[in-house]
């Protein structure tokens, strides 16, 4: 409602004011010889009663005073003048004035509370309305135009402005004062007035955009024309912030699973890429080991030579499978989640399960495993760390003599659980060590460094992954040493058996 | 060599089913070989063989649902081919009721082996008196001892359920699944660790080298295996 409006409004309340006592007092006056003083009196108030209904309090009290007057005037002896001949009529002034002023004020009263009834049923309407196009927004601009639309129906003019990571408005003032501002609103969720900082003569509002768990931004109200009572703007306004705020949240979530829609689609692509090649990569080699093999048993046991033959192209095609899986390997542990299937198990279990899945490439070695008694169980993916431990074993017997022993040791240290694989061979270069490593993070892995490329670089990955150290070094009396430590961790108690 | 009986076996890959055709040939089994999942199911209801060896990557039906489908009516054992990479494919395999799988690549050695494990008839080759020896060990099963060269070994209860478990599948596959279900009864299956305390117990007790098991060995993943 504006200023002139209401004075226009008001202007008219007191011409009605007129009007009516006017047409009472020539009505009362002249149907004088039929009606006794108490129905003039009675007249009079029912005008009062009226006008109180219909403009308010003070237009009823004007209209009580004027109603006392004009009834002195016209209708008390002696007619036509103030003055009262009988003392008894002052009392019924005085019940006049009274029950015209209780009537205004009740009047009034109950007017005041329609009207507040119908605001906050427009607010509420309002809201609603709001709340209904927020829903179907579907972008930040679309949230502002609905948001401008509706303050502007409620004198104010908005805009929105979202706080970035660094915890700045980069849309709104580049006033440091009013940026603080802001972050003060958003970190204490309650709205401010900021007109004495920004010196304007309008007011001025930064209402907190928060959800439960994360600060969005603020709105920036200013107003456009005067507005009667902030209390009550405030509670709108801050509801229209938290609508708002909904619907940003809404925003962020949809983000958030249409982001993750896509990260499984990439997964499942590069999973489904990394199986076909596997398969189509193996799928021959395995071929070849199996007719290779079924070639050795088929040949005559005399032609040693062929058979020999046989066994090398069939040992050839194996090895091959085994590089293809590391470099599977390689590629799914690169990937941005490596899934660990972790339980608690046994090193003696997995070493054991290692040793025997290289049986073949292992007979011209001597493995020898020294475990410390009673060793308790780590968790580790079983799966992974039996790679691993293929991976070193096989190393080492690559890089040692023949007949030599490779020693696997496994043990506590530090609250940790470690495993050394040592061999007898030439150990690593001095100042190369510290490459075996680093080289392959960079992903710059030179096949050329036969073996252990890949190898080293998986063993990594995958101690890396359980949190563990994996560590190179040359022994003292010759051999190269590999040490893992993985975390300890709390294993769980198995209730044992005694008999 | 006498007639083994009827193999369905299925695989996409022509050479491998070769080879393992002939292998199998010459170890007097008939085998009938097919590329697809459909094909089998048909196979396996007009053949009635003794034996499935099936790779689990097939064209068109996923190898896991013929297993499933097949061992809603039949009771024949299941050899699974599959690939080093897919762990919880074995597992799920062995849970769907196969009976033992084969890891590519594999040799003709090997792959008879386990055909002669999955074929023993189930349960059925130790009369509950014999007496089994494997190594230096010798369990008697009548009176549930076990002997390491004539001297009485002591094991726990527990621990004489799992040997006696693991004999008589020898050979065989044993899920952690299953382990645990036979061992600890039903509701266990959260307690893999007990299983592998237990397993290391029976190692150090029966095996030379418990580091380096010959005879009770883990397949990573997947279960255990005893190789008598």
């Amino acid at each position: 409602m504006t200023e002139a409006n209401r004075q226009q409004k008001t202007i008219a309340g007191y011409v009605i004011v007129i009007i009516a006592l006017t047409l009472v007092t020539i009505i009362a006056f002249f149907a004088g010889r039929y009606l006794d003083l108490v129905n003039t009196v009675m007249l009079y108030l029912l005008v009062v009663f009226i006008i109180a209904l219909r403009c308010g309090r003070i237009p009823a009290i004007v209209t009580a005073t004027l109603s006392v007057g004009l009834f002195d005037f016209f209708f008390i002896p002696p007619k036509f003048s103030f003055a009262v001949d009988d003392i008894k009529y002052l009392f019924t002034f005085a019940v006049m004035l009274f029950v015209g002023f209780i009537t205004a004020q009740q009047a009034a009263s109950i007017r005041t509370q329609k009207n507040l009834a119908i605001d906050k049923e427009k607010t509420t309407r309002g809201l609603y309305q709001l709340a209904k196009e927020l829903t179907a927004c579907k972008e930040i601009d679309d949230i502002t135009n609905t948001l401008r639309k509706y303050s502007n129906s409620i004198g104010f003019d908005a805009s929105i402005h979202l706080i970035d990571q660094h915890q700045n408005f980069p849309t709104f003032s580049e006033l440091f004062v009013i940026q603080s501002l802001a972050l003060t609103v958003v970190k204490q969720n309650k709205y401010l007035d900021i007109s004495s900082y920004t010196n304007s003569r309008t007011s001025e509002y930064l209402f907190p955009l928060n959800s439960s768990n994360r600060l969005i931004g603020i709105i920036y109200f200013i107003e456009k024309c005067q507005n009667p009572s902030l209390q009550i703007l405030a509670e709108e306004l801050n509801a229209v912030a938290d609508l708002v705020s909904i619907t940003l949240e809404r925003f962020h979530f949809e983000m958030i699973a249409s982001e993750s829609k896509l990260e499984i689609n990439s997964e499942r692509l590069r999973n489904s890429i990394l199986s076909s090649l596997s398969h189509d990569l193996r799928t021959p080699l395995s071929a070849l080991v199996g007719m290779a093999d079924s070639l050795t048993r088929q040949i005559d046991s005399k032609d040693s030579k062929l058979i020999s033959e046989a066994e090398s192209i069939r040992d050839q095609a194996k090895s091959m499978v085994g590089v293809i899986n590391n470099l599977l390997d390689m590629a799914k542990l690169h990937s941005d989640h490596v899934k660990l299937n972790k339980e608690w198990h046994l090193f003696e279990d997995v070493i054991g399960s290692s040793i025997n899945f290289l049986k073949g490439s292992l007979n011209k070695h001597k493995v020898k495993v020294i475990l410390e008694p009673n060793l308790p169980l780590v968790e580790f993916d079983a799966v992974l760390m039996e790679r691993v431990l293929c991976n070193l074993i096989e190393n080492a017997a690559k890089y040692s003599p023949i007949n030599s022993e490779i020693q696997i040791r496994g043990y506590m240290l530090n609250g940790k659980a470690c495993i050394e694989v040592n061999d007898q061979g030439k150990g690593f270069e001095v100042g190369k060590i510290d490459r075996l490593f680093k080289m392959f993070i960079r992903g710059k892995a030179e096949l050329s460094v036969q073996g252990i490329g890949l190898g080293l670089a998986i063993c990594k990955a995958v101690i890396d992954a359980h949190g563990g150290e994996i560590s190179a070094s040359s022994l003292e009396e010759g051999g190269a040493s590999i040490f893992i430590s993985l975390p300890a961790g709390n294993p769980p108690n198995p209730i044992m058996d005694r008999y | 060599m006498k007639n083994q009986g009827t193999v369905i076996l299925v695989e996409d890959e022509p050479q491998i089913r070769r080879v393992i055709k002939e292998a199998l040939e010459a170890e007097s089994w008939k085998v009938f070989e097919t590329d697809s999942a459909q094909r089998a199911l048909i196979e396996l209801n007009t053949r009635k063989p003794n034996l499935l060896i099936i790779d689990l990557g097939l064209p068109d039906i996923d190898g896991i649902e013929v297993i499933t489908q097949f061992r809603e009516w039949s009771m024949m054992p299941i050899l699974v081919i599959s690939a080093r990479h897919e762990e919880h494919q074995k597992i799920m395999a062995l849970d769907k009721g196969a009976d033992d799988y084969i890891t590519k690549p594999f040799g003709i050695g090997e792959l008879l082996a386990r055909v002669r494990a999955v074929t023993r008839r189930k349960n059925g080759n130790l009369a509950p008196s014999a007496k089994y020896v494997f190594g230096e060990i010798e369990v008697d099963l009548t009176n549930q001892t076990v002997m390491r060269n004539n001297e009485t070994l002591h094991l726990t209860a527990i621990e004489y359920r799992l040997l006696a478990l693991l004999i008589a599948n020898e050979g065989k596959i044993i899920s952690q699944k299953r382990l645990l279900q036979e061992v600890w009864g039903p509701n266990s299956s959260d307690k893999s660790h007990y299983s592998r305390i237990y397993i290391s117990h029976l190692r150090h007790k029966l095996e030379k080298d418990p580091t380096q098991p010959e005879h009770l060995l883990t397949e990573v993943g997947v279960g255990y295996r005893f190789q008598p």
